[in-house]
């Protein structure tokens, strides 16, 4: 089993090198070119045998001290209202498609299956990269599809921009899907675990996350908390 | 030329993935899903057109006007490609790319290679469908999609609607055995 477990670690840490890696190096592929790109820290992978089946990343992102609005139109703080527990926090727009539903669906369906006494501990804060779309209703609407206790923040523009950039990601940017004004969103697409002992994300959660490391991780971070492996 | 490249690092990253699953479902239980959908009803979701077959196709469940559709789609012939796919619902549908957190449209179609297979899953390649008012619901709904090979000519195919509050995965146990 440590076989594959290895295995697994090392699969999670190349698709995380190839995710976190473009994040940082912008899109300029299809010639947008970002001129923030250049100030995003590089983001690189531990390479020490984890006890945790995400993706280590280091330096790690510290828990974004950002005052937001929540899905009651009410100020958020999310440093204070997280405090002391395990965030999971997500960077993404209800109209997408594949990847943040996908996110939502697997730590929703996992947080059920541990249950409430390791669910309650736990708090999933999805902040919009769409400001313009995603109204506090709207982020209700969507975010209730998959667990209630979700909390949906936005902002003014400049926060949501400045609050993915301390996080190491390239802001969002609204892609064009054809000539009638729908758009997608590029941005960061994994999900950061901030740990209730230190506020920050030591690791990180790219797509193709299996619901098993998930329920793994999720249920050590909040028993027994980070430790350096 | 562009695009092939970002199409093969594409199906690297499919691979990898895949690749994560299987190693899962391994040592886990005797389930054959790969924990990203329920598989829908095979059933349905299935089609055939000259030498390509259309498996397990699904469209996954909706509040917002846009949803994805996946499958996979297996060739026993020479090289083809899927042009475009159309949608009963919505506006508009499109083939998309997921590659490095960026969405792109695979603008000259899909490539599906000579006896191979492609196959459209989360964080990889789906179909995109836009515009669909009040959301695509679960369980009541059901999006008849045509899909048009270069080679193959086009076909029709029925996609269940996978529900988002379903218990659509395989993890029943928790596998202890794997600490």
């Amino acid at each position: 089993m440590s076989t594959v477990r290895s295995w697994l670690v090392l699969a999670l840490a190349a698709i995380a090198v190839a995710s976190l890696g473009l994040v940082a190096c912008g899109s300029d592929d299809d010639g947008g070119g970002d001129p923030t790109a250049t100030s995003i820290p590089e983001i690189t992978v531990g390479d020490d045998e984890p006890a945790f089946l995400g993706v280590q990343v280091s330096p790690q992102p510290r828990k974004p001290d950002f005052v937001l609005t929540d899905t009651s139109g009410e100020d958020y703080d999310i440093t204070a209202e997280t405090e002391g527990y395990l965030t999971l926090l997500y960077v993404g727009y209800t109209h997408c498609p594949d990847v943040c539903p996908t996110h939502m669906l697997d730590i929703a369906r996992t947080l059920d299956d541990l249950g409430p006494e390791i669910a309650d501990r736990v708090k999933v804060v999805f902040v919009t990269s769409d400001p313009e779309r995603d109204t506090p209703e709207a982020m209700r609407t969507w975010l209730d599809a998959f667990d209630e206790r979700f909390i949906g923040l936005t902002g003014d523009t400049e926060d949501l921009e400045n609050l993915q950039r301390q996080l190491g990601m390239n802001p969002a940017q609204k892609v064009p899907l054809n000539d009638k004004g729908d758009y997608a969103v590029d941005h960061g697409a994994y999900v950061l675990a901030f740990t209730a002992e230190d506020n920050l994300a030591h690791l990180v959660y790219p797509l193709g996350v299996t619901r098993d490391a998930w329920a793994h991780d999720i249920k050590k971070l909040v028993e027994e908390g980070w430790t350096e492996s | 030329m562009n695009r092939i490249t970002l199409v093969r690092r594409g199906f690297v990253a499919l691979a990898l993935v895949s690749l994560v699953s299987l190693a899962l479902v391994a040592c886990g239980d005797d389930d054959d899903d790969d924990g990203d959908s329920n598989g829908g009803d095979h059933s349905t979701g299935s089609a055939t057109i000259g030498d390509i077959a259309i498996e397990g196709a699904y469209a996954r469940e909706s509040v917002t006007d846009v949803a994805a559709v996946y499958m996979t789609i297996k060739n026993s012939g020479a090289a083809d490609t899927l042009l475009s796919v159309s949608a009963d619902v919505g506006s508009e549908a499109q083939l998309h790319e997921v590659v490095d957190s960026s969405m792109r449209q695979m603008e000259g179609g899909i490539p599906i290679p000579e006896n191979g297979e492609v196959t459209l899953k989360t964080g990889g390649l789906h179909v995109m469908i836009l515009g669909i008012e009040g959301g695509l619901k679960a369980d009541s709904t059901e999006v008849h999609l045509t899909l048009t090979f270069e080679n193959a000519g086009s076909v029709e195919l029925t996609a269940p609607v996978q529900a988002l509050n379903g218990d659509g995965e395989m993890d029943h146990d928790m596998d202890d055995d794997k600490e």
